[in-house]
């Protein structure tokens, strides 16, 4: 059975920087499932910090307040015990890993807490078997996609077999098909009576799942609900609180009209690439009009990124032609006309402060300055202009990043994931910039996994199934986008 | 897909402590020997090991550069040429024989090498240093990956000439998200160990069996051997 969870007026801050929680006082009992959402920086992540203990052992800070685990205080326990309590599943399950494969990385923590070779096998084997990864165990985790990586991660959390999870944005990297598998994981957990505690920004596939929901705002909790009250909430009032939707069906299509004209300005066809055996795209067909927004859709792994990097450039295509503004263009012709910006963006900023990411690589003239100053007053950056890039929140990198494209003049603008890891607020926002953009002129391609976002800017969207378009179609209303995207294919 | 678990099945059955030993003999072959044939026998040696671990396509890959490494720098010699570089040829021939090991090094599960480690007399602070770097070699090499590509984007990368042009800033536009990006890793491993007890104090057993076994002593005096007679040669 899981143990209960009992905090008494929770008050922590990073030195100083103000307050990440402020007079937190939450019960939590022993087999409850708990979700924690609310916008990004509102604290939801040091509230699962403070339970596993990172805070204030190795995320140092001025905290004060009580946190009891059945009765007994966290701090009394060493801080090397309390990973045998609490079993962690972290958003990027790569910073995670110890090891380079599935087996020796389950059983990671097991090897810590001094298990015999025998016991390390078994504990091993048997949460392989329970998450269904026993096929798995001999596999290099670079090669598993972001799904399977996840289960890993709670296999590894599992072998330990603690009686409180903590999870924080479990789902963010998932498509929708993984998602619904991780729920079944933690519905399965559920049942064994495990207190299960998760900072979450998707709500829908927790909808049956969760006993509760917790508000976070500027490190207060600020509202209760059950599912139900969940269900109920408003469009309006989801908005208000920056929330995601927690019932997909009920997202209104933004009515924008499209800034597309007749003008076609990238045409692939009969587009082909493999990785060794594993084909990526096989004859690959489509055109994209001057300021349209497609995205681009599909399960993970199944090819939507290789596609993005061959359109900029970045890598070669085995056959096919890429056409753009009607003449034939060669990869290293794409590069920096098709500009592709990658999910992951703390490896692509280069510059001190927003002004110089901008304008770095090139001689900053008075003309140059003033596009970048004009370019952030678009973006709604200037508050942030004087700000290290690395700084800003996910949602203020993803402009950024576009910003830079924009700064470099490319007509067509890939995404790859905008809006992953983002809360409800971040991407409306980001969604919204997209918009902006196209009406600019700029053809904009978003791949994602994200219906919200896709519902919010894109006005076409392109699905792919191991490496081939199984669907190419206008979006009108959430229900087909939802169909093709699999959110009522719910596993048994 | 047979010829993976095949693969996988030897390199099960191998100590990481031969192949760590099998690496320091190609270290020494490398920089003392001063004889071709003496190097060549011990990276032939290396390359039927690699061979027989299923590495096929790489230790023939190697092989083949090794050899025409060697003949080119014959002919160099012979003709007094000067292109390429001869010492970038002796580089080249020199460096391919311990990073052969090490390649092989690298297949083994980090978990099964860690449990290897483990058994040698190494201070625990030297060996989580290895275990680090280990576990962060091929996530640098992913993330420098990233960071090329989005240098290609920006333009950076443009040309050889530009790079040479402006070599310090090709450096920073390099550097600089590598360190953020790795600073911001090393902190996520770091919470996710100590959340899942690195710093326990029991006595660490593995998941993987860390014995030498008969095939590991045939390896070690075998190559302990080649690597002796190499250097005398």
């Amino acid at each position: 059975m899981g143990k209960e969870i009992m905090i008494r007026d929770l008050t922590f801050s990073y030195g100083g920087n103000g307050n990440q929680l402020e007079h937190i006082s939450l019960d939590i009992a022993a087999g409850e499932v708990i979700v924690m959402t609310g916008p990004s920086g509102s604290g939801k992540s040091s509230l699962t910090r403070v339970i596993n203990g990172l805070i204030p052992y190795f995320y140092e800070g001025e905290l004060s307040g009580e946190v009891f685990v059945d009765g007994k205080p966290l701090k009394e326990i060493p801080s090397w015990e309390r990973g045998k309590i609490a079993g962690n599943v972290f958003q990027d399950p790569r910073s995670q890993f110890f090891a380079n494969e599935v087996a020796g990385e389950i059983a990671f923590g097991c090897e810590n807490y001094g298990y015999s070779h025998e016991d390390i096998q078994n504990h091993v084997h048997r949460a392989a078997a329970d998450i269904k990864i026993q096929d798995i165990l001999d596999h290099s985790l670079r090669s598993l996609s972001y799904g399977m990586r996840q289960k890993v991660a709670i296999a590894s959390a599992e072998a330990i077999d603690p009686e409180i999870y903590v999870m924080d944005e479990p789902s963010a990297n998932l498509d929708i098909a993984s998602t619904y598998r991780f729920a079944d994981i933690i519905r399965a957990l559920k049942q064994q009576g495990k207190t299960i505690i998760i900072a979450e920004h998707r709500l829908y596939y927790l909808m049956d799942l969760a006993d509760r929901f917790l508000c976070v705002q500027k490190g207060k909790i600020v509202r209760e609900f059950t599912a139900q009250q969940m269900k109920a909430l408003s469009n309006e009032e989801i908005r208000v609180l920056g929330l995601r939707t927690p019932d997909l069906h009920q997202i209104e299509q933004a009515e924008i009209p499209s800034a597309a004209t007749s003008e076609v300005v990238l045409e692939v066809k009969k587009l082909n690439h493999s990785f060794g055996e594993t084909i990526v795209a096989k004859d690959v067909n489509f055109q994209c009009r001057k300021g349209e927004v497609v995205a681009l859709i599909g399960p993970n792994g199944t090819g939507k990124s290789t596609i993005g990097r061959i359109l900029a450039g970045l890598l070669k295509e085995k056959s096919g032609e890429v056409v753009l503004f009607g003449k034939h263009c060669r990869s290293k012709g794409r590069l920096g006309k098709v500009w592709y910006i990658p999910q992951d963006l703390d490896s692509q900023l280069f510059g001190e402060d927003l002004l110089d990411e901008l304008t770095t690589g090139a001689e900053v003239s008075p003309e140059r300055k003033k596009a970048a100053e004009e370019i952030l007053e678009a973006l709604e950056l200037m508050p942030f202009v004087k700000q290290h890039p690395s700084t800003l929140s996910g949602g203020q990198k993803q402009r950024l990043a576009l910003g830079v494209a924009l700064m470099h003049e490319a007509p067509i603008i890939i995404l790859d994931e905008p809006t992953s890891g983002l809360d409800g607020m971040n991407m409306r926002n980001v969604s919204r910039m997209i918009r902006k953009l196209a009406k600019m002129g700029r053809t904009i391609i978003v791949i994602t996994h994200d219906a919200e976002c896709a519902l919010a800017c894109c006005e076409r969207a392109i699905r792919l199934e191991n490496g081939c378009i199984t669907d190419d179609f206008q979006i009108r209303g959430a229900e087909p986008l939802l169909d093709k995207i699999g959110y009522d294919k719910k596993e048994g | 897909m047979m010829t993976g678990e095949k693969k996988q099945r030897r390199i099960d059955r191998i100590d990481g402590r031969t192949v760590l030993l099998l690496t320091l003999c190609a270290c020494i072959v490398t920089f003392i020997t001063t004889s071709f044939w003496g190097h060549g026998i011990f990276t032939f040696w290396i390359f039927l090991i690699l061979c027989w671990f299923g590495l096929y396509k790489q230790a023939l890959g190697c092989f083949v550069v090794y050899l025409v490494a060697i003949v080119w720098l014959m002919i160099e010699t012979k003709y007094q040429i000067s292109i390429p570089s001869p010492l970038l040829l002796s580089m080249i021939y020199k460096l391919l024989l311990p990073a052969m090991p090490a390649y092989l090094l690298a297949k083994i599960p980090s978990g099964k090498l860690t449990a290897s480690l483990r058994k040698m007399p190494i201070p625990t602070r030297i060996m989580l240093v290895l275990i680090v770097m280990l576990r962060f070699a091929p996530t640098v090499l992913h993330e420098f990956g990233e960071v090329r590509e989005a240098m290609k984007i920006r333009g950076f990368l443009k040309s050889v000439g530009n790079v040479l042009r402006h070599p310090m800033d090709t450096l920073e536009y390099a550097i600089v998200p590598m360190v953020f990006r790795s600073l911001k890793m090393a902190d996520e491993l770091a919470a996710s160990a100590i959340v899942r007890g690195i710093e326990s104090p029991y006595k660490k057993e593995s998941y993987y069996v860390s014995r030498i076994a008969a095939l590991d002593y045939f390896l070690i005096v075998v190559s302990v051997g080649a690597a002796v007679c190499c250097c005398l040669l």
